[in-house]
């Protein structure tokens, strides 16, 4: 590479302990941006109908044997209702109120959903409490056009769900929480890189409920006359601690970054990356492939430190127009071997658009796994006497179609214990699992072992690692199986068209009539039954022939829907014909 | 022939033999794969199927059947004996392919193989591999082509027919360099006569069901003709089979 700059490959940083909090040197700058949504419970729960909007609605909780409202839309709020007034007294204000449960855990799981959207504005981004979410847009806000740029575009798509939000920004979550909840303005900006004095004079007016203290403890200090924050830290800590316990302390030294207060993000971040940024913007495909080629150098480097293998790669190439192009791939096996991971990404770099070019470009392996190293001899034969380097080939190969046509078209069909044709079969797809599995032996692959349903008698033959072999089954299974007609005439033993129908006499099969042709029956096979299993609801059980027409072609069909007894037809009785499969 | 001196015997071996070599275009010595049909095997040049080239299967559905049985001979490794080649040249090495046999593609363009119908012609549960949905001819032939060029690969089965020259002639190159057995199978119904005309494929083959008879218990018995419409180095023959389940 001539024009690369720098390239950084790094692993994750443990995550300091919730207890231990880590203080580090110089500090990586951060910006926080949190959103309080306030009627979150209640927002979230009716977002998608408009006229809870403008009726009140409360959700409630059962405490101590009384329904007690847990949280209040704004209509509500403006009526007077508000959180811990009993649902008796809500009733007597508004009558009309809505009332639904509260289901606080299904509160927090549609936050984090929330909070996981959010990952398109920064990697970094933490659920907080019940309601409040904060996101470390440093370093993120250039892809947006600025910090208010931003802020608005989050602000707009949250109100387009329909929902209430308060945004702050600041260096610290401490701040930014106290800057949503209590700030006067919306959204309130505390001033970048103001240090502590600056949040200190951002909070100053500011309730001490605004630290995020316990409701006992904000009481405390309210019945001192220590209600606003400035109040608060005028006071020696050591008085405080005394009389407060620590949490007063530790709250307003985080909200001043003056304690450390580490954002978890959802997400973790990936745990092998690189990137590299170019002094000029690069724009040729050939230029781009020889960048991705230095990165996969430095990633499988890292990786074969740690013994592991990527099985999911994303190449995201920032465009110097702001833009920016990803190429995700997916191996079947964990891979660190630079060829096949650099063909694969090969074949979609046209896919890039550089646009006016493109300045940086970041390798993230998304999912790594370790590396089972197979030890092999000279000749490269593994133990087992297969060729290790076989199912290496195997799985290239099917890593190449897996990425063009997707994973989700390849397959080894499997056998399934169900007597029902469309069920007896399951497909085994390659990214299923970890390890991917088995999926690429190049050989015949081990029987698969069946679960026993049934008690083991020993008379009982044991279960087959197959399909049966003396039943016929068709080369092509049609889905779903297609309407016929059946001509059908009386039944007399001589003819070899004679069969027995099930909730009727014997019956000839002379033909049947399938998109308008007429095919002649010559010989039939069957019937065969065929069920579902019994617990199953709606059990269809079929009776199957095997019909040869005149031509020599050889059907599969089922009559189904048949009265029998000790079963209650269905209500579009009456027995219907399918065609189900063609044989060879 | 016992009349023909000994010395002309000879040289019309060699003579065929380089024929042979020339035919072979730099590969020779590949193995063949026999159809297990000793009058279909003696048609055809070798003793079998060539493999590391490409077949033409059209038909109806025994069409299917057909592919279904070589590709699971193809798959069984110890089938694919050497061609009964003269001492003179190296012995054949097949690539790649230890005892347990390559592993088995089939290109579908849609989504209805069924496999245990396939169990009967002998390939097993969990053995083949299947990508589906394979419409376009373009994602076929470049599916194809990988698949030929993969040594891990025993034998490939692709749903389509009617190609270009040029993409046949590329699929030989790439089959040739691996040995892989190459199908191309093109149903047609059964209304069409003659080869959909894969340009480059050794041979040519259509496979249409005719009545086959009752079996044992009445029903009817599968029963298959084919014909070899094209065969290089051999001759057009046809020939009605009742295909056997493999043990």
């Amino acid at each position: 590479m001539s024009r690369c700059g720098r390239t950084v490959a790094h692993k994750r940083k443990d995550k300091p302990g919730p207890g231990a909090p880590v203080r580090l040197g110089p500090r990586i700058s951060r910006r926080i941006l949190a959103v309080w949504l306030p009627w979150w419970p209640s927002e979230r729960l009716f977002r998608h109908r408009a006229e809870t909007r403008t009726r009140p609605f409360v959700t409630v909780a059962e405490n101590r044997g009384r329904l007690i409202v847990d949280a209040a839309n704004p209509r509500a709020a403006r009526a007077g209702l508000t959180p811990g007034m009993p649902l008796a007294d809500a009733r007597a204000v508004v009558p009309g109120v809505i009332v639904r449960p509260a289901d606080p855990a299904a509160d927090a799981r549609a936050l984090e959903r929330l909070a996981r959207w959010a990952d398109r504005f920064t990697p970094r981004v933490m659920p907080d409490g019940a309601d409040t979410l904060f996101l470390d847009i440093a370093g993120c806000t250039r892809l947006f056009g600025g910090e208010k740029a931003l802020t608005a575009s989050l602000r707009g798509a949250l109100e387009g769900f329909g929902l209430t939000v308060r945004l702050a920004l600041a260096d610290t979550p401490g701040a930014a929480w106290a800057l949503a909840h209590f700030g006067a303005a919306d959204p309130a900006v505390a001033p970048a890189g103001a240090g502590a004095s600056g949040l200190r004079d951002a909070l100053a007016e500011l309730p001490v409920a605004a630290l995020r203290l316990s409701a006992d403890v904000a009481e405390g200090l309210a019945s001192f006359g220590l209600d606003r924050v400035h109040a608060l830290s005028a006071i020696e800590p050591v008085e405080l601690v005394r009389r407060f316990g620590t949490e007063p302390v530790r709250r307003l030294e985080q909200a001043l970054g003056l304690a450390d207060e580490p954002i978890q993000p959802l997400r973790p971040p990936p745990p092998r990356s690189a990137h590299r940024t170019f002094a000029e913007p690069i724009s040729t495909t050939a230029s781009i492939r020889a960048a991705v080629d230095g990165l996969l150098d430095d990633l499988c480097l890292a990786m074969s430190r740690s013994g592991e293998g990527a099985r999911r790669l994303q190449l995201v190439c920032h465009r110097t127009d702001g833009d920016r192009r990803a190429i995700t791939i997916g191996t079947s096996r964990p891979l660190r071997r630079k060829k096949p991971l650099l063909g694969l990404f090969a074949e979609r770099l046209d896919q890039v658009e550089p646009g006016f070019g493109i300045d940086e470009i970041a390798l993230a392996a998304d999912m790594v796994e370790t590396i089972d190293e197979i030890q092999t001899d000279w000749s490269g034969e593994a133990a087992g006497g297969r060729r290790a380097g076989d199912e290496e080939e195997l799985a290239n190969l099917l890593d190449r179609m897996g990425n063009r046509f997707g994973f989700g078209r390849i397959g080894r069909a499997e056998p399934h214990q169900s007597w029902l044709p469309e069920r007896a079969a399951r497909i085994r797809r390659p990214l299923s699992g970890r390890g991917g599995g088995a999926i690429w032996t190049a050989g015949p692959v081990a029987p698969v072992p069946h679960a026993r349903l049934a008690s083991p008698s020993a008379a009982r033959p044991a279960p087959s690692a197959g399909w049966p072999r003396d039943r016929r089954r068709p080369l092509r299974l049609l889905s779903p199986p297609e309407p016929v007609e059946v001509v059908l005439a009386e039944g007399s033993g001589a003819d070899a068209r004679a069969r027995p129908l099930h909730g009727a006499d014997t019956v000839r099969l002379l033909a049947f009539r399938r998109r308008g042709r007429l095919h002649r029956i010559r010989a039939v096979e069957g019937p065969e039954r065929l069920e579902c299993e019994w617990w199953r609801e709606d059990a269809p059980r079929r009776d199957y022939y095997v019909v040869e027409d005149e031509a020599g072609r050889r059907h599969w069909l089922y009559r189904e829907g048949a009265r029998d007894a000790g079963r209650t037809p269905r209500p579009d009785a009456g027995p219907r014909w399918r065609l189900h499969g063609v044989f060879a | 022939m016992s009349n023909v001196p000994k010395a002309k015997r000879r040289t019309a071996e060699a003579l065929r033999r380089a024929i042979q070599g020339i035919e072979e275009a730099g590969s020779p010595g590949r193995p063949r794969l026999p159809l297990g049909v000793p009058e279909i095997d003696r048609a055809l040049p070798g003793g079998g199927l060539r493999t590391g080239c490409i077949h033409e299967v059209t038909g109806d559905e025994a069409a299917t059947g057909f592919c279904a049985a070589l590709l699971a001979r193809a798959g069984s490794g110890g089938a694919a004996a050497a061609p009964p080649a003269p001492a003179a040249t190296s012995p054949p090495i097949v690539p790649g392919r230890g005892e347990r046999g390559g592993a088995l593609l089939w290109l579908a363009r849609g989504n209805d193989l069924y496999a245990p119908g396939l169990v009967r012609y002998g390939i097993g549960a969990g053995r083949l591999l299947v990508v589906s949905g394979l419409r376009r001819q373009t994602d076929m032939l470049w599916a194809m082509e990988e698949a030929l060029c993969c040594r891990a690969v025993a034998g490939v089965v692709a749903e389509t027919g009617g190609i270009d020259p040029a993409a046949g002639r590329r699929l030989m190159l790439a089959a040739e360099g691996t040995g892989v057995l190459g199908l191309m199978l093109a149903r047609d119904g059964g209304r069409r006569r003659g080869g959909v005309g894969v340009r480059g494929a050794v041979s040519r083959w259509r496979v249409t069901a005719v009545p086959g008879g009752h079996g044992a218990g009445g029903g009817p018995k599968t029963r298959w003709r084919v014909e070899l419409l094209h065969c290089r180095g051999g001759r057009p023959a046809k020939w009605t089979v009742n295909p056997r389940t493999p043990p």
